[in-house]
């Protein structure tokens, strides 16, 4: 665009999601010619939001202070712990169940091919949160791939040596599908687990 | 530029690439392990979304020009072979083997084969060990550093059924004694291809580790390091 500056924000807006560089050049205008009270703003918080949002020191889940509103709250149990893979999980839970519990965030998953192993997702923390807290249930929500289904196979180790019970998210035709449209893994999945049925 | 079409295939690995691509290795029965791209593949309508699948039969198509091939398609053939649990951790073993140890681009219709017979016996607890050894024997072969296991010295005297043995890497069978020694039967069941016992196999455990760790330039497996089968 011929200005040093402005190229450097168009250069800085594609580390986004989605963003190249049409996206990148309607955003840097739309900014400058309509909202520079936006963009001020955006500018503000993004800067806080770099230097004050770390991980809680108990479910690695982002935060601006120490613990998490979560993990702070008095109000949900302790006695049950969902491990999910991501931030983006934690809202997807929270927002779609009533789930009442306590998180644990590893923000990956064990990846033995890719060279990730227990400590780079946590897993030595969560073995001291087992240690430590009277937990009775952990819920693992790790997506449905092979690298989840291995991390939910190693969390179940270390919940078996604790002697606490461990349940994984149910896998199956989902709402609304139909049969014939369901990829055959997935409905072989569905089928192995299906669940008995009351009549009454 | 080359094309191949409906060529029966298994992910044995895939990392994410760009926002919605994956990279994906592949064993594939006629052209050996490949690399391939497969443009869009973690979008939720696409084609090629089978790749992001690993342990499960596919028919693949792509065209290739230089080392990294274009995945075109993706279908799904036969029964889905569902691994969980130990199963699965088998299987992870399984791929990294290949990956780390045979080359692009050899073509090995055999370990293909060998591959495709070992996935469903890893279902079964009591086969995934006579399993995993039949493979690793048939890679050793295939990779051309098996030893002979069938014979003893020079003079090539077979391997007694009753007598017990260690394995050294370069000269073979050698008679050993006590508890890690290797029954003879286990030997030469291995040899010829025979179906191996539970016990066979975890005596043939730690010599095949032996061998293949000559094999890895000392950088270790990841996967036996998490988990012990």
């Amino acid at each position: 665009m011929n200005d040093p500056l402005l190229d450097e924000l168009l250069q800085a807006l594609r580390c986004l999601p989605g963003v190249g560089s049409r996206t990148a050049q309607r955003m840097a205008l739309h900014l400058l010619e309509r909202d520079r009270p936006g963009g001020r703003e955006l500018a503000e918080v993004l800067g806080r939001a770099m230097t004050e949002i770390r991980r809680c020191s108990r479910c690695r889940n982002f935060t601006s202070a120490e613990l998490c509103g979560i993990c702070r709250s008095d109000k949900r149990s302790r006695a049950v712990l969902c491990v999910v893979e991501t931030p983006g999980d934690v809202l997807a839970i929270e927002q779609a169940t009533g789930f009442d519990g306590q998180y644990f965030v590893l923000l990956g998953r064990l990846s033995p091919l890719d060279g990730i192993g227990p400590e780079d997702i946590g897993l030595d923390q969560l073995e001291q949160r087992l240690a430590e807290e009277p937990i009775e249930e952990i819920i693992v929500a790790t997506n449905s791939t092979v690298e989840g289904e291995a991390t939910a196979h190693y969390i179940g180790g270390l919940a078996a040596r604790r002697g606490i019970a461990m349940t994984r998210l149910a896998q199956g035709v989902p709402l609304g599908g139909e049969l014939e449209h369901t990829d055959s893994s997935t409905l072989a999945h569905a089928f192995a687990s299906r669940l008995p049925v009351r009549g009454d | 530029m080359s094309r191949v079409d409906r060529e029966p295939v298994f992910v044995l690995h895939r990392r994410p690439f760009r926002e919605t691509s994956l990279i994906v290795e592949l064993l594939t029965a006629r052209h050996g392990r490949i690399v391939g791209v497969a443009r869009g593949a973690r979008g939720p309508r696409s084609s090629l979304r089978a790749f992001g699948e690993p342990f499960r039969p596919l028919e693949a198509g792509w065209t290739r020009r230089g080392e990294m091939a274009t995945l075109t398609g993706a279908e799904p053939i036969g029964q889905a072979v569902v691994l969980s649990g130990r199963a699965l951790w088998c299987g992870l073993y399984a791929n990294e083997l290949l990956l780390r140890l045979l080359p692009r681009d050899v073509e090995e219709p055999e370990l293909f084969l060998a591959y495709a017979d070992l996935l469903p016996g890893l279902r079964e607890a009591e086969r995934q060990g006579p399993a995993l050894r039949r493979f690793e024997w048939s890679l050793l072969s295939v990779l051309g550093v098996a030893p002979e296991i069938d014979v003893v010295g020079q003079a090539r005297i077979a391997v007694d059924p009753d007598a017990g043995y260690r394995i050294d890497p370069d000269r073979g069978p050698e008679p050993a004694r006590g508890r890690t020694a290797i029954p003879g039967h286990a030997l030469r069941a291995l040899a010829a291809g025979r179906t191996l016992t539970a016990a066979d196999a975890s005596a043939l455990r730690r010599p095949m580790r032996e061998l293949i760790e000559r094999q890895l330039d000392g950088r270790p497996l990841q996967t036996p390091k998490l988990y012990r089968e």
